[in-house]
């Protein structure tokens, strides 16, 4: 059941990839201006050859299917800009980079939320859950673009403890500032979803049940209260994970981190076609891949529910 | 959203700054800090699209290919040329040919020795369509350079030839003054054949680029570093005192000043727009302000109206711009007001011409008037302009300032357009449609030949239409010039014929900016602002200044 199940989900997520692909592919031809412009023109033959060289002399409709027609090999093309590099060596350093990055800011937005979440609920409408929703409500009205350089100017510039950007060494002080400042909103998102959820759970009769049995309260939290709670969190994962995605664009331009969210900004404004669609795609997988995830949880947390 | 992203980080920059300046400066860290005397940490702006010396664009990759490589010339700290691969060379007495003698101890780093036949093979490949070199035309003074690239020639006939391992002769069309300055350009630099063409075009990775200068590729992240290690098979290896070289590409100046404040980096490629009275202040001497050979104007199409056959309003529009208002309050860096078109400095060359430098400003902006009355308009009848520049903060403030000024001394109604930096580009080029059009050019090599090429009828980067026969001829005249005065006599006259013409209106000339730390030694200013690392140390003697 499960497996067919799965299999549904894949094939039906084709389409969606096509449609996706397609659309990217006639935007991102369809921007003024080419990947060959530069301050300095080139001569016509230069340029006829460098058209004949990434087939740009082709009419559209030939290119995409041949585009098409490597992807399916799964060759991403070369890429226009960085001449040396193809576009699948370009994701291949990048993406556990910002893969990195997402799934530690993910955990900890999961993690650090839920608890949040639960202590708010356990003391509702005292000054700690009072303390909590404004913290809350404060990591999701500031924007990472405003968090970042504050963060980067005490921590960097005044107390010189963390570096103010790169990701030269892989080391760990690299990761803090940006894994913080992309985790802050979703930690903020997490915390309210499991507050309101988990009032709701502890206000119900079976919990009623739990407490007139004399359980201790971490007992029925840690046993009852949890499960059903984390659902409504559960499902905004999916969207999380596009945000996250969508969060890293900016924080890596902002920490100079060499990820796919960078590739995916300056290979939109050089025009770099090849990149611009690498990182279309394999995001766009990624968000199918995140949302059958999450589903998949969904129906082995709630028993309610059948792979249908 | 009411601010873009870039704006909303320059709003927290000046913030921060603001805080900074109000008095709180822990700044504990940076008492302490000390450098490391074997790497130097460079802020080098956007990321290089490749280290193929021949189809490398840009300033950010030329920086790294002059440690990488080393031409036939080099230059010293200060800009003078001095011999590279090349130890000594013969200059013919038409000055027509040139006979360079390689040094017999210039190799590649894998140990392969370097000779005249490396240097035939890398010119005829910088030169060959094939390759999609843009700086292919600049060799164009080499003989049969034009019909290679036109395809009418094969390569074998281009004028550069080994008479031997260690002799190459290069053939020039006419005497060309600049030709030696050329050499230290990357599209004359040597590449390893069996290298280039075992990996067929994709050879500047680490681990495959063989290279001939004081520095080998160790290292390179795309979008973040590109770490360099001396080379100790160059000839001078003896002399570099920096083993490693890590270039950062920063492409946000105020990235790069925050990473630079908090002792990242050593050198900053630049200086976010409005910033340098504050770094003054901030970093004292480790500012490093100078001359930069390059002219920020702003084009006219003379092609179409309002603007053709009417010399006199594009006149009187560049008179009544207060050129030093825009240098003191706007630029604010030191860069010089422009009445001409070659900037001071260019070897061999004096600009004699200049937009009516004699007359009292209140003269100039009575002239100003005087021509655009004469040209048909007035305060009824006022002109109507479209001034097109790319998306920065920058050319914004510009545009306003001078759209002000027209319009407060002659009335001129000016729409300004700015566009992301791609569709700028494509759109510069479309005659029938623009009106005035910012640019700014930077010179490919010391020569006023790189300015004044650009307005020849059939020049790529000639975006105003301008098409002037006797323009033409005289710089015909210049190209195959054998006298040095002449020359410059010529090429005067072809200026003043421009300034006259006006089809540009210079603004301002450049200035290099950057931030070098004092423990940074042997940096020296030139007007190319082509540095080597080296010709640098790090000296441990050097210190941060107290803080305030």
């Amino acid at each position: 059941m499960l497996w067919k199940y799965i299999a549904q989900r894949l094939v039906g997520a084709i389409p969606t990839l096509l449609v996706m692909i397609f659309i990217a592919f006639y935007l991102v031809h369809s921007a003024p201006g080419g990947p060959f412009d530069a301050e300095k023109e080139i001569s016509a033959e230069v340029k006829a050859n460098l058209d004949r060289l990434y087939q740009l002399d082709q009419p559209l409709h030939i290119q995409f299917l041949n585009y098409l027609s490597s992807l399916i090999q799964g060759d991403l093309g070369p890429s226009f800009r960085y001449r040396d590099w193809s576009v699948n060596d370009l994701i291949q350093t990048g993406f556990p980079v910002s893969l990195k990055l997402g799934v530690i800011a993910m955990s900890l937005a999961v993690v650090v939320g839920c608890m949040l979440g639960i202590v708010s609920a356990l003391n509702r409408n005292q000054i700690l859950d009072d303390w909590i929703r404004i913290g809350a409500v404060t990591g999701i009205a500031i924007p990472g673009f405003v968090v970042a350089p504050f963060l980067i100017l005490f921590f960097a510039i005044w107390l010189g403890w963390l570096p103010a950007g790169g990701w030269q060494y892989n080391r760990p002080s690299d990761m803090l500032m940006p894994v913080a400042t992309l985790a802050l909103p979703q930690i903020a998102y997490i915390t309210k979803l499991m507050r309101g959820s988990m009032i709701e759970v502890l206000e119900s009769s079976y919990i009623r049940t739990a407490k007139a049995k004399g359980l201790p309260i971490y007992l029925i939290v840690l046993r009852h209260s949890i499960k059903p709670a984390i659902l409504p969190v559960i499902s905004y994962l999916g969207p999380a994970s596009a945000a996250i995605i969508t969060g890293s664009v900016v924080i890596e331009q902002i920490f100079g981190i060499p990820g796919m969210g960078r590739y995916f900004v300056q290979g939109a404004m050089n025009r770099d076609y090849t990149l611009v669609l690498g990182v279309v795609v394999l995001y766009g997988m990624l968000i199918l891949l995140a949302n059958l995830i999450v589903d998949l949880i969904y129906v082995w947390l709630d028993p309610k529910l059948r792979y249908e | 959203m009411v601010f873009s992203v870039l704006e909303w980080r320059t709003i927290c920059l000046v913030l921060t700054i603001g805080i900074q300046l109000a008095g709180c400066n822990p700044e504990r860290s940076n008492r302490h800090y000390s450098p490391d005397p074997a790497v130097l940490r460079i802020g080098n702006g956007t990321e290089p699209q490749t280290l193929d010396p021949h189809r490398a664009e840009g300033v950010p990759a030329a920086n790294i290919l002059r440690d990488l490589y080393e031409g036939l010339v080099s230059e010293a700290p200060d800009g003078q040329l001095i011999p590279g691969v090349a130890e000594h060379w013969d200059i013919s007495e038409d000055g027509k040919q040139y006979r360079f003698y390689l040094r017999d101890n210039a190799r590649w780093s894998n140990g392969d020795k370097l000779t005249a036949e490396d240097f035939v093979y890398s010119f005829r490949r910088s030169i060959d369509p094939k390759t999609g070199s843009s700086y292919s035309n600049v060799l164009s003074c080499i003989d049969q350079v034009e019909a290679i690239i036109r395809g009418d020639a094969p390569l074998s006939t281009l004028g550069v030839k080994a008479l031997d391992q260690r002799t190459l002769l290069i053939q020039l069309k006419a005497a060309t003054p600049y030709f030696l300055s050329l050499l230290t350009h990357s599209t004359t630099y040597p590449v390893h054949r069996q290298s280039v063409e075992r990996w067929s075009g994709q050879f500047s990775r680490p681990g495959r680029l063989i290279s001939n200068g004081a520095y080998v590729l160790d290292d390179w992240v795309i979008q973040s570093t590109i770490t360099l290690k001396k080379n100790s098979r160059y000839w001078n290896a003896d002399h570099t005192r920096i083993d490693t070289v890590v270039y950062h590409a920063i492409d946000d100046p105020s990235q790069e000043l925050q990473r630079y404040w908090a002792n990242e980096l050593d050198w900053t490629a630049s200086i976010p727009v409005g910033q340098v009275e504050w770094a003054k202040h901030k970093f004292g001497s480790q500012l490093q302000i100078s001359p930069y050979l390059g002219t920020y104007y702003y084009a006219l199409n003379v092609s179409r109206p309002p603007f053709k056959d009417q010399s006199g309003l594009r006149l009187a529009l560049s008179m009544a711009i207060d050129r030093e208002l825009i240098v003191d309050k706007i630029t604010a860096a030191g860069e010089l007001p422009a009445y001409h078109w070659v900037p001071p400095g260019v070897l061999n060359y004096q600009s004699k011409s200049s937009i009516d430098t004699a007359l009292s400003p209140v003269q100039r902006l009575e002239k100003a008037k005087r021509l655009y009355y004469q040209a048909g308009y007035s305060e009824d009848n006022p002109l109507r302009v479209k001034l097109l520049y790319n998306t920065s903060d920058n050319h914004k403030r510009i545009a306003l300032a001078i759209a002000a000024m027209w319009r407060k001394t002659l009335g001129v109604e000016t729409e300004l357009i700015n566009q992301e930096w791609k569709v700028f580009l494509s759109q510069r080029k479309q005659l029938d449609q623009t009106q005035v059009v910012r640019s700014g050019w930077i010179a490919d090599y010391n020569d006023a030949w790189s300015f004044l090429e650009l307005f020849q009828s059939d020049h790529g980067m000639n975006f105003t239409g301008y098409n002037n026969p006797e323009y033409d001829a005289l710089l015909s005249k210049a190209a195959i010039e054998n006298s040095q005065t002449e020359r410059q006599r010529v090429l005067q006259q072809a200026e003043n014929l421009l300034l006259h013409d006006e089809p540009v209106i210079p603004v301002f000339f450049y200035v290099s900016k950057s931030l070098v730390k004092p423990w940074v030694q042997g940096f020296a200013a030139n007007v190319m602002d082509h540095h080597y690392s080296k010709d640098l140390r790090i000296s441990k003697a050097g210190h941060l200044p107290e803080p305030e």
